[in-house]
């Protein structure tokens, strides 16, 4: 018994250093054990870096890491803390956390694979979120939701599936949300859909929906109270009866919407009728359409791309084969699919070919992803009876009527004409646009080429905004680079 | 009346009023306690780091005193560029202190709440930040490294976006 008590102390001993030497020996600097820093002094020392060495410190060690974004995320982004942040903690530190920073967090992403660990914190921190404007994360509750929207009086963005049905409980908070609400990107059920719509005084700018199948017929028509004064981006991905889309057309328009960006998604009873209403106060603004897999919809684009000047990114995925047809016309030119493909590679801040999608066979036969396998055969044998002379296998040479020499001729006199035409306004946008329409349609009159061919090829070739009369070795006209996507994309 | 401060090896040193007021903590002690000839006790500082705190109010005691909001306290630094330091407090902090001298004198402006040799402190370390590595800023605040890998690596991805901006 003594000597197994004896036993440790001897091992302990045996390691200390008793030598002369090794007593003198300077201590190794790991040895030299700094006190820690109080919070507050590293917060001030990391708030006087710059940006290059935040970063640095932020991979020293997690608490380092946690302090460091502090000012890192107030400079780029406000007050925004991701909330993955929290979670690279421990459950202690989560809370303490949440306690320092939960009244400066103004953003909180979640990506799903973290809803688990989130679920308890969220209750913890839902008191001192007073600040919180943006919420990103994965499937809500609706009860979860509501008590989130109570729990933060600012919020105001809110991105995720909302999962549940809508009782008495919900209703309130629901409607309390839609008045402050500016952009909401979420998943959920007709019922809920309608909820947050009905409400007086719709703050909404950016709407992005995908409604499930649980959207009950007449529902939209009849109780939706909504009135989108300001939405100005709209992206909706819902199989709605015909009936609700001209309800939900109407509404916006007469709200007077005038919207930058459109996205409908997969939209089988939608049809050109109702885009045409949506779209009929925002000719002037819109700058971002996308058709996407929507079987009805045949002119929309060919409109845009006519009626409205600003339009800067079109994305047209899985269109109607008689949408090509009127896309395309019956003639094309193989100078004017190469003076595209110049324009295009030419053409920084935007990516044609990606903007318009592979799937569009509009922009296979232009040349730009000529690929048999982008075309299922109905697409293929629909072209291929709209066009019997074209042969798809063919790249080089297909059946083009329009020579090289015509369209350079053509495109020099149209330029000459906005010129004369367009001078003395050159700093208006729109008065550019204003002449080109002068100019193309007496161009289409002249050479038989049809009219809207020749506006999506002038649209490409001479963008509205640049009239630079710069010519490069290839004889297309140099564009500034003043495309770009809608900032309002959630 | 002069003030007695005791550290916590039981040195005494004595000091004015003024400069004893530099000292948020003090100062209010001062105003509840009232004037005292007892010797006030400070367990956290010891004697050589509260005689360099001393020098460091001795020849700051005639400027106003900053403000003293505690949320500002972060957003003020955040103001100031660590460059910006008056040449009599560099010297003051280079003179013979090494990372451990530093650290106590930030730990005591902290305790003894004096504003403003805490923002001098924490520049200072701030520039000797500076330019290093991650793993050079570990070595000099002998700071254990409690990522895994994977958390590293994540982090390095993280970063690479805000390096863009």
């Amino acid at each position: 018994m003594a000597n197994r008590s004896l036993s440790p102390a001897t091992d302990v001993i045996s390691l200390l250093p008793l030598t002369r030497e090794a007593l003198n020996r300077p201590l190794s600097p790991a040895s030299l054990k700094l006190p820690p820093l109080p919070s507050e002094a590293l917060h001030i020392i990391l708030a006087c870096l710059p940006k290059k060495d935040l970063l640095q410190c932020a991979r020293v060690n997690k608490e380092w890491h946690a302090t460091s974004l502090l000012p890192l995320y107030r400079e780029y982004n406000g007050h925004w803390l991701p909330f993955s942040e929290f979670l690279a903690t421990s459950g202690d530190r989560k809370c303490a956390l949440g306690v320092t920073y939960g009244s400066l967090v103004r953003r909180v992403d979640i990506g799903p694979q973290d809803w688990f660990d989130i679920k308890i914190t969220l209750e913890l921190m839902s008191y001192v979120l007073c600040n919180l404007r943006s919420l990103h994360m994965g499937p809500l509750s609706l009860k979860r939701f509501a008590g989130l929207v109570d729990a933060c009086p600012h919020l105001e963005e809110f991105a995720g599936p909302l999962e549940g049905t809508v009782t008495e409980d919900i209703v309130w908070p629901l409607r309390k949300f839609g008045t402050r609400m500016k952009k909401l990107k979420v998943i959920c059920s007709g019922t809920v859909f309608c909820e947050l719509l009905s409400v007086e005084g719709s703050m909404v700018e950016a709407l992005d929906v995908t409604l499930d199948r649980r959207l009950l017929s007449g529902m939209l028509s009849t109780k939706i109270r909504w009135n989108p004064k300001r939405l100005r981006y709209l992206r909706l991905r819902a199989s709605m009866p015909k009936k609700e889309w001209t309800a939900l057309a109407w509404i916006i328009f007469l709200a007077g919407s005038t919207l930058i960006g459109l996205e409908l998604v997969k939209c089988a009873s939608l049809t050109d009728y109702h885009i045409d209403v949506l779209l009929r106060k925002s000719t002037a603004t819109l700058q971002f359409l996308n058709v996407t897999d929507c079987k009805r919809v045949e002119y929309a684009f060919l409109k845009a791309i006519s009626n409205s000047p600003n339009l800067m990114h079109l994305q047209l995925d899985r269109a109607p084969e008689s949408a090509v047809v009127a896309f395309l016309g019956p003639p094309s030119h193989t100078a004017l699919r190469t003076m595209l493909l110049q324009k295009l590679e030419t053409s920084p801040g935007v990516n044609w070919p990606n903007a318009i999608g592979d799937h569009c066979p509009a922009l296979s036969l232009l040349g730009i992803s000529l690929d048999d396998s982008s075309l299922s055969r109905s697409e293929r044998a629909g072209i291929l009876a709209h066009r019997p002379g074209l042969d798809l296998a063919d790249t080089e040479t297909p059946n083009w009527d329009i020579s090289r020499e015509f369209l350079d001729k053509h495109t020099a006199t149209i330029t000459a004409w906005v010129d004369d035409v367009a001078v003395p306004t050159r700093t208006e946008g729109f008065d550019h646009w204003t002449a080109f329409h002068v100019c193309y349609d007496f161009t289409s009159v002249m050479t038989g080429v049809p009219s809207h061919l020749l506006r999506f090829c002038l649209y490409v070739l001479l963008s509205p905004k640049t009239l630079t009369r710069e010519r490069d070795g290839g004889g297309a006209i140099n564009a500034d680079p003043a495309f770009g996507k809608s900032s309002l994309v959630l | 009346m002069p003030v007695i401060l005791q550290a916590s090896d039981g040195q005494q040193f004595t000091i004015s009023k003024p400069v004893a007021e530099r000292s948020m903590l003090l100062k209010n002690m001062l105003d509840d306690v009232g004037e005292n000839e007892q010797a006030i006790p400070l367990p956290n500082v010891s004697g050589p780091i509260l005689a360099a705190v001393i020098e460091y109010c001795e020849h700051h005691k005639d400027e106003a005193m900053p403000a003293a909001d505690e949320d500002d306290k972060v957003f003020e630094a955040s103001k100031k560029k660590p460059d910006d330091i008056d040449q009599w407090d560099a010297d003051f902090m280079k003179q013979g202190k090494g990372n451990e001298e530093l650290f106590e004198i930030i730990l005591a402006a902290n305790y003894l709440d004096i504003k403003p040799l805490l923002d001098l402190g924490c520049k200072t370390v701030a520039n000797m930040i500076k330019g290093k590595t991650p793993e050079q800023i570990r070595e000099m605040f002998n700071i254990e490294n409690d990522f895994t890998p994977d958390e590293e690596e994540q982090i390095r991805r993280e970063n690479e976006w805000a390096a863009d901006a």
